[in-house]
């Protein structure tokens, strides 16, 4: 079983938002697409940067430093230069807090 | 079918990388002028040079070639044949292709001064350039670095990273003036001397001394500048002679069309060595992302797909923990609009031409890079005041 612990408020992530919450040291970006709550790690697979001061358009991420993409829903690149996905953590919402999983449960895990 | 791409750098590899994502089932041949296979090299003036383990650049394991049939190969090109539709290789060997794709980039300009072959006188263009200039830092105390380009200013900066004394000589007015324009060039000026480096302005090199070793610099208004090493970055010339006699027109770089393809039938070019039209203007871009899309679309195209590169260029520079983003193209600007704060080294530069966004430079503004891109891809007039008011949200001026 994962261990969770909680990051942020349920309500203060809307629909189409992310943030990045730091767990441990490492930095976790947590989304809200289509109603799901998603997690991945937050530094870019491929440059020094944080994907979450990229862009969000719907389950696609673009990376703010060369413009790679990766589907926030799996961690799957889906645009170069990323070519390594990125570790998934499992995410949820309990008692109105979103909570999220202490170490990645995988990379690059598909939808 | 042989597909065959001289040159392995970014371009080269996306190249290869974009045949086969579009079902190319033929052969590729992937030429490379180094012993190494395909790697990234802006980490070379950054973190190649600050870092206590050098990281791991290469875009690929080695085992990905193999598996996707792409014949990597360590040897130059030497001259090329499109009648016959040949390539010879630097050992010799003819290597004959259906399309080939230039993208042999770029080499460094060196200067030519005396001394300027004197032992611990540095380029940096390669791997094996970073590790050299990397290994003369260690024990080192102090570095001229000549030349306040990009390639100059980021050494200048991963040396002081290093706690090395640094002297940064500029011929110009100010550094990064020739991409940046004076305004912009002076702030980056400031940068340099408040992270304590000696920047030298409107000065050139006149002499490199040492007894065989360089000891020190000597400027053209006779400054004496003590060193341990010495790393140059002047500029890059498109590595073009292996064409010569092709028919391929040159002019400063490999002459393309929109679509990458040069004047010779099957054979385009990519990269940094190649010059290309950008909004009527004959452009040889020597900036990364440019390098890498510009590639894909020669690739699609050598593949028959008729696609047009018609991009918002792009790049980006780390010095100290500052990371400037440039988006667009601006070579004349009537007025730069600022948005958030210079002095705190937080803001967007705007490079406007009759109320138009041709140009953004953003300091530590990661969050923006994607709004400045579409205000200048759209290519709406905006309002000025508004577009400095940082009340203003970007995405109500798209």
């Amino acid at each position: 079983m994962a261990e969770y612990v909680a990051v942020a408020r349920a309500g203060d992530l809307g629909e189409g938002d992310m943030t990045a919450v730091v767990v441990d040291g490492q930095r976790i970006l947590v989304a809200r697409v289509e109603g799901e709550l998603y997690a991945i790690a937050a530094v870019c697979t491929h440059g020094e940067a944080n994907l979450d001061e990229g862009f969000l358009d719907g389950c696609n991420l673009t990376c703010p430093l060369h413009f790679g993409c990766v589907d926030v829903r799996t961690g799957l690149p889906t645009a170069p230069p990323i070519v390594k996905p990125s570790p998934v953590y499992a995410v949820k919402e309990e008692d109105g807090m979103i909570l999220v999983s202490k170490t990645p449960q995988g990379s690059g895990v598909r939808a | 079918m042989t597909f065959v791409i001289v040159g392995a750098g970014l371009a080269g590899q996306r190249a290869a990388e974009t045949l086969r994502s579009e079902g190319f089932a033929g052969r590729i041949v992937l030429l490379g002028a180094e012993p190494e296979r395909p790697y990234d090299r802006p980490p070379l003036s950054k973190e190649v040079l600050q870092k206590e383990a050098e990281p791991d650049l290469y875009f690929r394991p080695s085992d990905w070639y193999a598996e996707q049939r792409i014949e990597f190969r360590p040897v130059a090109a030497a001259a090329l044949d499109p009648g016959a539709r040949v390539v010879t290789l630097a050992n010799g060997e003819r290597l004959g292709y259906d399309a080939l794709l230039c993208a042999t980039g770029t080499r460094v300009r060196r200067l030519g001064v005396p001394g300027a072959d004197l032992d611990g006188v540095f380029y940096l263009r390669t791997l094996a350039d970073a590790r050299r200039i990397r290994a003369a830092m260690a024990g080192a105390r102090r570095v001229v670095v000549v030349g306040g380009g990009f390639i100059g200013a980021e050494v200048a900066a991963s040396c002081r990273a290093r706690g090395l004394e640094v002297t940064l000589i500029e011929s110009l007015p100010v550094p990064l003036g020739r991409v940046l324009g004076e305004e912009l060039g002076r702030i980056y000026a400031g940068i340099h001397r408040e992270r304590g480096v000696n920047l030298y302005t409107g000065e050139t090199v006149a002499e490199f001394q040492g007894a065989g070793r360089v000891e020190r610099v000597v400027t053209g208004s006779g400054r004496v500048c003590e060193c341990d090493f010495a790393v140059v970055g002047i500029g890059v010339v498109p590595e073009v002679e292996w064409l010569a006699g092709s028919g391929v027109r040159i002019d400063n770089g490999i002459v393309v069309n929109e679509y990458c393809e040069t004047n010779v039938p099957g054979v385009y070019a990519a990269g940094d060595v190649a010059r290309w039209p950008y909004r009527g203007e004959l452009l040889r871009v020597e900036h990364w992302d440019n390098a890498g899309n510009q590639a894909a679309v020669a690739a699609r195209n050598m593949l028959g797909k008729g696609e047009r590169y018609n991009p918002v260029l792009y790049f980006w520079s780390d010095q100290y923990d500052l990371r400037l983003q440039y988006v667009g193209h601006a070579s004349t600007w009537d007025r730069i609009v600022y948005r958030g704060s210079v002095p705190a080294r937080n803001f967007t530069a705007f490079f406007t031409r009759d109320g138009q966004v041709h140009a953004s430079l953003s300091i530590n503004r990661p969050r923006e890079m994607m709004l400045c891109r579409r205000l200048i891809q759209s290519g709406k007039p905006v309002d000025l005041d508004r577009l400095g008011d940082e009340g203003v949200d970007l995405k109500l001026l798209l």
